[in-house]
């Protein structure tokens, strides 16, 4: 079970979000959705540390960290533990699909190189781009750039995986390709946090959909409750916005 | 007009200077990138005070002449520390040469890391990387393809700057020509010889220059 309790964050005096409670027991999918600029991505950032959070605790499973004061060793341990995956991919450049996925095996988890091999080419063949392990990120498309991202992720053997827009770079057309692999991730039980646009996969994958909005989780629930009857009315104004 | 023959006894007399314009070249160009990293990497990692002093140190460099530099460096130095007296003029040009040239080759290696997005970095960090092994290994390979076109513009000006090391007496080939130029009269034949030999190593320099970037850009955009 993953536990984040009181999250809060501000820029430069101006408070982002705050209080923000999140649960996710083993395999749960929750969608955090809302308006641009609501502090979605800060969210996802802080819990693993890319930005530094003003208050909060994360519990994963035993281990505590306060996002506020943690020290860089228990930030790294708790990475270790959280896969992310980027809006814009973010594979290393300098290094092939294969190596992208061995670089954290071999230099952080420390498996020697002959184990760490086989688990990324077992991972690009989950992702079903095993014919891609010499390529370099320039030289594949977007989506598969993307799910390369994913192996990336999951291959570390995180114990949660957070999603930030993963699909909101790709063509329309090759957006399908991540989330139909993301749809298995789940039916595997995958624990994972994502923020999206894609209403009908929250719809369809989600265990939990989260509104967040002026600074808070406005509202929360399953996604046949939430998207069906809103309860809040800022909830209400933004899914309409979104289906039109 | 031109004393071709002069011209051709000229040269291979040059060319036994070579190697001391080719080892100021290559010393100075080894200790002024081991600067030049130390000094880029204070500047993108903001080191408190240090980063002040690394700015102060590139603006002087790049501020003043490096002639001016030499002189300071070989015949003002030794005044107020004596220590430096024992210093010959070839290790006052490598010294001269690789603080000047440091400070370039800073800004040049600064800017080829500034321009990795800081994406790369955050991946790296992202599954548990500390801040120096995303540097070895994912930041600074990237800049350093970045920084191949610069670098190599520094040291092709590394180069020729060697000559102004016959101002502190250290006979390279710009030296000889000199010597023989005013024993000779052979004004005209002396220094353009000299400047055709720079020019031909620096022609050699942009060929293996071009063709090195074509490489590093291979399968990597
Ligand atoms: N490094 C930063 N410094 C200052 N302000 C920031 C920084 N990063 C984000 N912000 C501000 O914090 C707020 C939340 O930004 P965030 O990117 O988390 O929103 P978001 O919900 O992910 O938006 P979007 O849907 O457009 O991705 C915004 O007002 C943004 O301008
Ligand atoms: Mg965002």
């Amino acid at each position: 079970m993953i536990n984040i309790v009181g999250l809060s964050k501000t820029f430069n005096g101006q408070p982002v979000f705050s209080g923000i409670d999140l649960t996710l027991d083993t395999g749960d999918v929750v969608v955090i959705i809302g308006p641009s600029g609501t502090g979605k991505s800060t969210l996802l950032r802080c819990l693993n540390g890319l930005e530094q959070a003003d208050s909060g605790i994360i519990e994963l499973h035993d281990q505590r960290v306060d996002l506020a004061t943690a020290d860089a060793h228990s930030i790294r341990a708790l990475r270790q533990r959280m896969g992310f995956v980027f809006q814009n991919y973010a594979l290393f450049a300098n290094k092939t699909a294969l190596e992208n996925l061995t670089e954290g095996l071999t230099q952080v988890q420390n498996i020697p190189k002959s184990e760490a091999l086989p688990i990324a080419m077992s991972w690009l063949e989950k992702v079903g781009l095993a014919n891609k392990k010499d390529a370099y990120p320039s030289e594949l498309s977007g989506g598969q750039q993307q799910r390369i991202g994913i192996a990336r992720a999951l291959s570390q053997q995180p114990d949660i995986v957070l999603f930030d827009e993963p699909t909101s770079a790709l063509d329309p057309e090759t957006v399908d390709e991540v989330l139909n692999l993301m749809r298995s991730l789940a039916l595997q039980k995958t624990t994972m946090l994502v923020v999206t646009h894609e209403m009908q996969f929250a719809r369809e994958v989600a265990t939990e959909v989260v509104f967040l909005s002026d600074g808070g989780i406005v509202e929360s629930g399953r996604p046949e409750d939430l998207f069906k009857q809103p309860k809040d009315v800022r909830t209400q104004t933004f899914l309409k916005r979104v289906r039109q | 007009m031109l004393d071709w023959s002069y011209l051709g006894q000229l040269t291979p007399i040059l060319i036994k200077y070579l190697p001391v314009t080719l080892g100021l070249t290559l010393v100075a160009t080894v200790l002024s990138l081991a600067l030049g990293l130390a000094l880029a990497l204070i500047k993108v990692f903001k080191l408190p005070i240090a980063n002040q002093l690394a700015t102060l140190y590139i603006s002087f460099f790049r501020g003043t002449p490096l002639l001016v530099q030499l002189f300071l460096i070989y015949y003002g130095l030794p005044q107020i520390f004596p220590a430096m007296k024992a210093m010959t003029a070839y290790s006052a040009a490598i010294l001269g040469l690789s603080l000047h040239f440091s400070a370039y080759m800073a800004e040049s290696m600064r800017g080829a890391i500034k321009s990795v997005p800081s994406h790369q970095t955050e991946a790296a960090l992202s599954i548990g990387m500390t801040l120096s092994q995303a540097m070895r290994r994912i930041i600074l390979p990237q800049a350093g393809r970045a920084a191949v076109p610069a670098l190599m513009n520094n040291f092709i000006d590394l180069l020729k700057s060697t000559s102004l090391a016959f101002t502190l007496g250290v006979t390279e080939i710009m030296a000889k020509a000199q010597q023989e130029a005013s024993s000779s009269f052979n004004f005209f034949e002396s220094f353009l010889a000299v400047a055709l030999m720079y020019w031909l190593m620096v022609s050699a320099l942009s060929w293996g220059q071009h063709h090195i970037e074509k490489r590093l850009n291979r399968g990597f955009a």
